[in-house]
């Protein structure tokens, strides 16, 4: 409901180019989730590099010491840069019957789907989200590059709230 | 020919013949050849095993035409099919948005044709009756056509009209096969060549000779004899492929958007609906270009994804015969002139600057590994040339119902995309882009290729967002007309 101000405000834009809406952050778990997707991925690496490491080199102590050194201080670099600057990029907005979805680090990008061109949404949960309380929201249509766009780190009944915003609107845009 | 509706018919005889000596290849050789080979015991084990093979094929072959069933109504087709688990598909003629009959040459031989209904964007409810006497092929055609469909919008099967819309004629046809020249066909026939020589009994050292006498002949014993007889063998493997596949090609119109035909050995007849058609791409090269040859692609919904969706209507042709094919499709076509814009010239620098440190990158990170690598920083001079002439070929226009946009330095292309067809717009900002404030403006269409699809660099940050938000809300409007 507290994101009914904020609709309100800007549906009286009409057929005018407007200014890019104020496009909301996802939920703060989703840096917890980024975080540990990280460091997940960052520990098979590690695991697979040691396991070489043990396997392949014959003086394991220097060698291994000195991968271990600086793969653990790229990967608390990385947890800690990484998913807050993910996190702060990745943003949305349900704006006057269009989707506005930006994320990206390096190339950032800002793609907009009109809702009459929405086929169908999907809320998903992965064991991880699941845990975090969070949950994707996917918006399919018919094109190629945006056939799929998802954002993902929505607290769960936030992303279902969205949806039946999504839905809604793309029932009006129908009738 | 008409047959009370719903009464149960099975495909041409022939298809026996056809579906088997389209599956020989493997079932008859490659497989009994492998096997052959490793069992060790050579040629009778492998005759042994191709017979074998061939019973088996045939079976599954006479299997599969038996529990083929079909039925015809007025309005849809029924379609039971499997060997195993049985399959029943209807399909509703109202639902068909493409029918296409297809005649490879088997199917010529013995007078049939393959016939393909294709419904749902997804192309998945596909139904090929494969083969049916072309008679039969024909009737459920006209039936679909005489089924009004909203796509479709067919209110009668219509006759072939005398005069196409565009049609190759011979010396049209070579023109096209000399620009379609292309060492790949070469390789590939050359790597077959290779493998599948010992096989049909062509040692490749004989052929190897037979291509050095030739060469010699040109020019002998030098590199320029076997220059020019690949050139002329490329050129000759050109002409030839493009005569086989656009043997008689003729674009007419009919009541819901064109239909094309051509081929040589398959004749292939796709009906393209004009409702369906997403975007159009006028392509060239750089010798085409020069003179004024041009080549039509419509990218359409519902076929297999990728290139598929892609369909030629007009392989090589001059805008003044493009012209009518889009106006039947309701496109204008606004060529690349004063009315098209083009983007920020700092695209030029913010281009060079991403390309000199790819360069640099490469060249040091290589470079350090192997010393010569560093020779690649002769290449700089291309990081400032090729932006250049990238933005000098990039140019785009905003109509009332239509973006048009135009790239490629050497291969040039230019998208006519209309409004209403418009699925999403993304905007993106690189890392050099970010520091010269320019965007790329990325525009989404249903089946567009997933590389190539059409994009504008380098716009700044009010005309991009300007285009974006345009090019939403005209796609609203178009789309709510």
């Amino acid at each position: 409901m507290e994101t009914a101000n904020a609709d309100g405000a800007t549906s009286k834009v009409g057929v005018e180019p407007a200014p890019a809406p104020r496009l909301a952050a996802v939920h703060p778990n989703y840096r917890s989730m980024l975080r540990l997707q990280i460091l997940f991925s960052g520990a098979l690496v590690i695991a697979l590099v040691l396991l070489a490491d043990f396997l392949f080199v014959r003086q394991p102590f220097v060698t291994t010491g000195m991968l271990f050194a600086a793969l653990g201080i790229g990967l608390m670099l990385a947890v800690l840069l990484l998913s807050e600057r993910r996190y702060r990029a990745l943003r949305y907005s349900l704006f006057a019957d269009e989707l506005h979805v930006t994320h990206g680090v390096w190339v950032r990008s800002h793609t907009i789907v009109p809702v009459w061109r929405i086929q169908h949404i999907d809320v998903a949960q992965d064991p991880l989200a699941r845990w975090l309380g969070l949950a994707t929201l996917v918006v399919h249509t018919a094109g190629t590059l945006s056939s799929s766009v998802a954002i993902p780190g929505l607290s769960h009944g936030k992303a279902e709230r969205l949806r039946d915003e999504i839905r809604q609107s793309m029932q009006q845009g129908g009738s | 020919m008409i047959t009370a509706p719903g009464s149960e018919r099975r495909l041409h005889w022939a298809t026996l013949i056809i579906g088997f000596v389209r599956k020989a290849p493997e079932t008859v050789l490659a497989i009994p050849a492998v096997l052959g080979l490793l069992s060790r015991s050579g040629f009778p084990a492998f005759l042994l095993l191709a017979m074998i093979g061939a019973l088996f094929a045939f079976g599954m072959a006479l299997l599969r035409w038996l529990r083929f069933t079909y039925r015809v109504s007025s309005d849809h087709l029924v379609i039971e099919s499997g060997v195993f688990g049985r399959r029943k598909r209807s399909i509703p003629f109202d639902h068909v948005q493409d029918t296409t009959i297809e005649r490879p040459l088997l199917d010529r031989i013995f007078g049939t044709a393959v016939l393909k209904l294709e419904t749902a964007s997804s192309g998945k409810n596909e139904a090929v009756l494969d083969s049916v006497s072309l008679s039969e092929a024909e009737r459920i055609r006209d039936l679909v056509r005489l089924t009004p469909c909203s796509d479709r919008r067919a209110a009668a099967a219509e006759k072939p009209e005398a005069r196409p819309l565009f049609r190759m004629e011979m010396p049209r046809l070579v023109l096209a096969g000399l620009f379609s020249f292309s060492f790949l066909f070469l390789a590939l026939v050359g790597a077959l060549l290779e493998v599948a020589g010992p096989f049909i009994g062509l040692d490749h050292h004989r052929w190897m000779l037979a291509f050095r006498a030739a060469a010699d002949r040109l020019g002998p014993n030098s590199l320029a004899g076997a220059l020019g007889l690949f050139l002329i063998l490329g050129i000759l493997s050109g002409v030839a492929q493009t005569l086989a596949r656009d043997y008689r090609f003729r674009l007419d119109r009919t009541a819901s958007g064109l239909r094309r035909r051509r081929g040589l050995l398959t004749v292939s007849e796709v009906v393209l609906s004009a409702g369906r058609v997403q975007v159009a791409v006028i392509r060239t090269g750089p010798l085409r270009r020069l003179l004024r040859w041009f080549r039509l692609e419509l990218q359409t919904l519902g076929s297999e994804a990728g290139s598929a969706s892609q369909q030629v209507v007009a392989p090589l042709a001059r805008v003044s015969e493009i012209r009518p094919i889009l106006g039947e499709l309701g496109l204008h076509l606004v060529l690349p002139s004063a009315t098209h814009v083009r983007v920020s010239r700092d695209f030029i620098i913010q281009r060079s600057t991403a390309l000199l440190a790819i360069l640099a990158v490469a060249s040091g990170g290589l470079g350090f590994l192997w010393p010569p690598a560093f020779l690649m920083v002769i290449l700089f001079p291309l990081c400032m040339i090729i932006p250049e002439l990238e933005w000098r070929t990039q140019s785009y226009y905003l109509s009332t119902d239509a973006l048009y946009v135009r790239k490629g330095v050497f291969r040039q292309r230019l998208w006519l995309i209309p409004l209403s067809k418009v699925q999403a717009v993304s905007l993106s900002r690189s890392l050099t882009e970010r520091a010269w404030k320019l965007r790329t403006l990325h525009i989404d269409t249903a089946g567009a290729p997933r590389f190539g699809s059409p994009r504008i660099a380098g716009l700044d940050k009010l005309t991009a967002d300007f285009l974006a938000l345009r090019l939403i809300h005209s796609s609203a409007l178009a789309a709510a007309r």
